[in-house]
């Protein structure tokens, strides 16, 4: 019917063709002109949409009716349809009113992203998978119904070649979300027992992977339990990770599900017992004289708050000593752990025995006491040894007890006894004033109001809960003071300095004497009145004395409430404050105590914060620095840090670090959890330690640095990092001009050049590494289009400024070239292109005369204003020859620069 | 719908003879200063009209992926595809695109389609109804090459080019024949030019005779120029089988490189192809 349409539309072409002619011949004007309507058109099937070319002759206006509810009266329009079949109608009319329909009818399917669940049965959905390392992927039925995938569908193939690390990954239409739900269930087939690596990346965090193993019994579901609360695009499934199993795998059915919904298979009882798993039949282990039912948590509140199950208990009192008596399976070992705690509901007071049996060893058992508040967590606190097989509850023992219980989540703990309480009851520095065997106030013989008490102002330097003195000076008389009796006398002879944290909340002068022993002697040192302030006290004498006296504002009559603590005697040498600072920001050293660097560091290499044991060079004075050593379990190791303060990329664009490796090696920097990720790589020369700096191409704010060493490569080697810090412009040099550099490997001192940062393309011709010639560094790259066909090389690199260059931005490019040109037919083509979303614009740059010198060429671009930020710009260099005999060109590029103009 | 058809059909084999009709009484009455013989050509042994969507009839056309060498020997820029981005047939037109993009290290891409081991012919009447693209770069070729420029090279196996148009110049079309000793910028060659028209607006056919020793050269009904062995300056290769070519260029020396001028996607819009014999 269609076909029949459209032929129409082309007889009535030629016709036309034909009245032209006779018009022409015969200079006649005696026929209307006749309309024909008619349209073809392009479609662009990812997007949808259409691009009608109107090939109608004769009409002035068209009106299109593109059958989805929408019109246009463009000659020429483009509209985007959803998935759908669709029936156009196109009328093309003349001044005169005549006019003419052409139809067509078009069918619309854009293919739909992959999203969870993935299934591989949705006809709509591209399942096109990258594949990498060797591996193939292909959508098929289902080869084998039986074990967890009984179900006649389509489902994917995996087949390994035998290459480590081989494997598939989908970008996903919708970022998978960690946030609630953590797990990923997957039906896998396998025949032989394997593990298979399932990898999250291009996140909100840091890529995370879990490897889990297939039993090799055929479809199996397994599952990937993440601890990761980000999100991620692109899911990736190693079969057999580093190893080089070869064969074909099945998926099917890659659901997202709440780690909790993992069924149990677990058919035996052992510690912990939280009452969820499905595959334990519970009841059956109990062989205790209550009645015994697991059950949905009927009383969700508390510190029991989340629908969960637990064990109901209902003492009806038909006897005395009525218990639950779990059998376990795996025998409870007291050895290490001698406590076991567990929830339990009551809505009364009780006494809750645990008891716990075992063969040929004497039974344990401890009391705790509930008190009725519902749930409550009991900690029961044994002395003995011993494994046991049956732990056994009672409520109010041997009572006839009557009423309703619940227990969850039993769990052996450490039942760490109280630290052994102070006894020594004589007074002598230093004083912390937390000895609950010491009577402080009978040591104070002063006048203001003394007493030990909790500290009441945690906060500052004092912010840990301890015992403190409180001195309440109310003004009665002059020169009210503090005054301890030290029953060990300080002596002066060598330590100088006391020092004592004092609380106050307004500024104030402190005194402090020693009486009692040599001369008197005193030393006044101000307080600001922050709230506790540590204060250091010089003591002039080389005598031992045993009162110490403390003075708030002297002679005044001093009003106020005031805290002590901690007086301690220390050298006169005042130590530098030790780092307390817990978080991690730029600049780091690694050397402050307070940090725990490990524990920011959620790469995949093994980290360390060691004293530096390169004292070499640029640093060569001992401090911390950061140890890293890559072990290539994995391609893409790295160190990556989590910034508690974000870095903000807004004005500075450098970061500078310390970096020791004994070998060449390309660093690459980049950032995430914030901006759009962003990246830069740079050279390390491998002469031990050297400052790299590496540009970044971002405005934004990131929480996570990252450091990659070699890259993708499976990097092994020990590597030392230190003074990792923020600055406006990478320095050394003349300085360079502040402009962020976007190409990578410019001077072509990394190799291979492939691989980092550029691209070759034959064409024909020859692009290779030219050491020969160069203009600078050791590296150049050479373009040869000779003899006959001489083709047409090209040097070429993506990708630049990334999320960094914004449309409308005016960028510098620089770059040396030599070239030997013989004509005819010989053009060097060399141009750089704003990537666009759907094409790019091509921006030509001219050169100038070539003449087989080093020349450079610098040349402004202003970037096209409809550029892609995620796809940004390329640059690319072209020796092309014509077909006339005879055209050579020999062309070396180096030292190309992209810098966005500052 | 059934009936409008019908009517329709009943019109077709009326136009067609129609059409090859106009064309002896257009040249016979119109130009009286030509007096070749013209139109001998009229039993169709190959035609494409491109009546089923989707890719070409491969048992017609092939394609060339890439971008040969040398940019296919004349510096063009466009890597050839056979994306259905770049080549598909849709509605009864052939429509070969050219999109500006970053593709295996060219900046732009198209498509170029032969009949090369799928038909060949010694003379007849080559044709093919087109609307062309426009834009200053944008090279739009219909050319035959001697079917055994596989053995024989360049240009002593021949090229016969129909149409070649520089986008640039929307209302002029070239038509040429190579040759060893007249090849290349030596090619002989002669210009048509529409008066108050231009190829870009509306389809036209390009088309030639070609018999022993001449080859007569047409846009629609109006002969422009004959071409015979007396204007050639070296060798007459024309008495042996050609293949066909369509392509869309982009840049390359006969045209020089797009502007910022040329907009994309441009298309070239090939209605049908025919072939005719004694």
């Amino acid at each position: 019917m269609k076909t029949q349409l459209i032929k129409t539309a082309k007889r009535f072409s030629i016709l036309l063709l034909l009245i032209t002619f006779i018009n022409g011949c015969t200079d006649e004007d005696s026929l209307l002109p006749q309309i024909v309507s008619g349209f073809t058109f392009t479609v662009n099937s990812d997007t949808g949409t259409v691009t009608f070319i109107n090939i109608s002759s004769k009409g002035s206006t068209y009106e299109w009716d593109f059958g989805d509810g929408t019109t246009s009266t463009e000659a020429n329009p483009v509209h985007t349809y959803a998935t759908g079949d669709y029936t156009i109608k196109l009328t093309a009319s003349n001044a005169a009113g005549a006019s003419m329909i052409f139809e067509s009818e078009i069918s619309i399917s854009i293919p739909e992203a992959i999203t969870f669940p993935i299934a591989f049965d949705n006809p709509n959905v591209g399942f096109a998978a990258t594949v990498f390392g060797g591996a193939s992927f292909s959508i098929v039925d289902n080869p084998d119904l039986g074990g967890t995938n009984t179900v006649a569908s389509l489902v994917a193939a995996i087949t390994n070649s035998g290459a480590t690390f081989e494997g598939i990954s989908f970008e996903l239409g919708t970022q998978i979300d960690l946030a609630t739900d953590k797990t990923i269930k997957i039906n896998f087939w396998s025949d032989t027992a394997i593990d298979v690596l399932l990898k999250l990346e291009d996140g909100t965090g840091a890529d995370i992977q879990v490897s889990v193993s297939h039993g090799g019994t055929g479809w199996e579901e397994i599952y990937f339990t993440f601890t990761s609360t980000d999100k991620y695009s692109k899911i990736t499934i190693f079969v057999d990770g580093p190893g080089t199993t070869a064969g074909t795998f099945y998926l099917d059915d890659i659901f997202q599900i709440a780690t909790s919904d993992i069924p149990c298979t677990t058919t035996t009882l052992g510690l912990p017992i939280d009452f969820e798993c499905g595959g334990t039949d519970y009841a059956s282990k109990d062989s205790g004289d209550v009645a015994f039912e697991v059950i949905d948590n009927p009383e969700l509140s508390g510190i029991n708050a989340t629908a969960s199950k637990v064990g109901k208990l209902v003492f009806d009192s038909n006897q005395p000593w009525e218990n639950m008596n779990l059998t376990l399976d795996t025998p409870i070992d007291f050895s290490t752990n001698n406590a076991v705690k567990m929830k339990l509901f009551a809505s009364e007071a009780r006494t809750i025995k645990l008891k716990f049996e075992g063969t040929g060893v004497t039974a344990a058992e401890v009391d705790v006491n509930h008190t009725g508040s519902g749930w409550e967590e009991l900690t029961f606190i044994f002395t003995t040894t011993d494994s046991f097989t049956n732990l056994i509850l009672f409520v109010d023992g041997g009572s006839n007890t009557v009423g309703t219980f619940y227990v969850d989540d039993l769990e052996q703990t450490s039942g760490t006894p109280p630290p052994p309480a102070c006894t020594v009851t004589t007074l002598g520095l230093p004083v912390d004033f937390d000895c609950a065997g010491t009577d402080y106030a009978s040591k104070d013989t002063g006048d203001v109001a003394f007493e030990v008490i909790d500290n009441p102002e945690l906060s500052g330097i004092n912010a840990t809960p301890s015992k403190v003195a409180k001195l309440v000076f109310d003004s009665n008389q002059p020169w009210e003071n503090m005054n301890l009796n030290l029953d060990t006398p300080v002596d002066f002879t060598t330590d100088k300095v006391i020092k004592m944290k004092f609380f106050s909340s307004d500024a104030r002068t402190l005194k402090l004497k020693f009486e009692t022993g040599g001369a008197p002697v005193e030393n006044d040192q101000a307080h600001t009145g922050s709230g506790w302030e540590e204060i250091s006290f010089t003591i002039g004498s080389s005598d031992s004395f045993s009162n110490l006296i403390l003075f708030v504002d002297g002679g005044s009559n001093t009003v106020g409430t005031f805290y002590v603590d901690d007086i301690e005697q220390t050298s006169g040498v005042v130590a530098p404050p030790a780092c307390t600072d817990t978080t991690l920001a730029l600049p780091t050293d690694f050397d402050c105590a307070g940090t725990d660097y490990a524990s920011k560091d959620t790469g995949d290499v093994a980290f360390e914060v060691i004293d530096n044991p390169e004292l070499s060079g640029i640093n060569a004075t001992p401090s911390k620095v950061a140890k890293l050593v890559f072990d290539s379990n994995q391609p893409w190791e790295n160190m990556n840090l989590n910034l508690d303060t974000p870095v903000d990329f807004t004005t500075d664009k450098v970061i500078k670090m310390k970096f020791f490796s004994s070998d060449a090696r390309t660093l690459k920097l980049k950032f995430e959890t914030g901006g759009a990720p962003v990246e830069n790589d740079q050279a390390h020369t491998g002469s031990g330690w050297e400052e790299i700096s590496f540009t970044i191409g971002s405005s934004d704010s990131f929480s996570n640095l990252i450091l990659f060493v070699d890259g993708g490569s499976n990097t092994v080697g020990t590597f030392y990092v230190d003074d990792i810090e923020q600055v406006a412009a990478s320095g050394g040099g003349g300085g360079l001009p502040a402009g962020s550099e976007l190409i990578t490997n410019g001077d072509f001192e990394t190799t291979p050049i492939v691989g980092n940062g550029w691209l070759f393309f034959p064409n024909g011709g020859t692009v290779e590494l030219s050491t020969a010639v160069n203009n600078g560094g050791a590296n150049a790259i050479k373009l040869l289009a000779s003899g006959s066909p001489a083709g047409a090389p090209v040097l070429k690199q993506e990708g630049l400024g990334v999320n960094s260059v914004s449309g409308g931005n005016v960028v510098t490019v620089t770059f040396d070239i030599k070239a030997a040109v013989t004509q005819p037919g010989a053009v060097i083509n060399v141009a750089l292109f704003s990537e666009l979303a759907a094409g790019a614009t091509r921006h030509a740059i001219t050169l100038p005369a070539t003449d087989n010198t080093w020349q450079t060429v610098t040349v402004d671009i202003t970037t096209d204003g409809n550029l892609d930020a995620s796809r940004g710009l390329s640059i690319e260099f072209q020796a092309a020859c014509g077909a006339v005999a005879g055209c050579n060109i020999e062309m070396y590029i180096d030292n190309v620069s992209v810098k966005v103009k500052p | 719908m059934n009936k409008i058809n019908k009517y329709k059909m009943d019109i077709k084999s009326i136009l067609i003879k129609s059409f090859l009709l106009a064309s002896f009484f257009v040249v016979s009455s119109c130009d009286t200063d030509e007096t070749q013989t013209v139109a001998e050509f009229t039993q169709l042994v190959m035609a494409d009209e491109f009546s089923a969507d989707g890719a070409p009839d491969s048992t017609k056309w092939n394609y060339e992926i890439g971008t040969g060498d040398n940019g296919w020997g004349n510096n063009e820029l466009q890597y050839y595809t056979d994306r259905s981005e770049n080549i598909t047939v849709q509605n009864g037109i052939l429509i070969i695109t050219a999109k500006e993009e970053d593709f295996n290290g060219s900046s732009y891409t198209s498509a170029r389609i032969t009949t090369n081991g799928l038909f060949e012919q010694k003379y007849g009447r080559f044709e093919a109804r087109m609307r062309l693209p426009s834009g200053q770069g944008i090279w739009p070729a219909f050319w035959l090459l001697g079917a055994n420029c596989d053995q024989v090279v360049w240009p002593q196996c021949g090229e016969i080019d129909i149409m070649e148009f520089r986008g640039q110049e929307p209302t002029t079309i070239h038509g040429t024949v190579h040759g060893p000793g007249y090849s290349a910028a030596g090619g002989i060659t002669k210009s048509y030019t529409l008066e108050n028209d231009r190829f870009d607006t509306g389809f036209h056919v390009f088309g030639i005779e070609w018999g022993p020793d001449y080859i007569n050269y047409y846009v629609d009904d109006v002969l422009y120029n004959q071409i015979t062995p007396a204007d050639v300056t070296g060798e007459w290769v024309f008495n042996q089988p050609f293949y066909i070519i369509i392509n869309l260029a982009v840049g390359g020396s006969f045209v020089g490189s797009p502007n910022s001028e040329t907009t994309y996607p441009q298309n070239l819009l090939v209605d049908y192809v025919r072939v005719y014999k004694k």
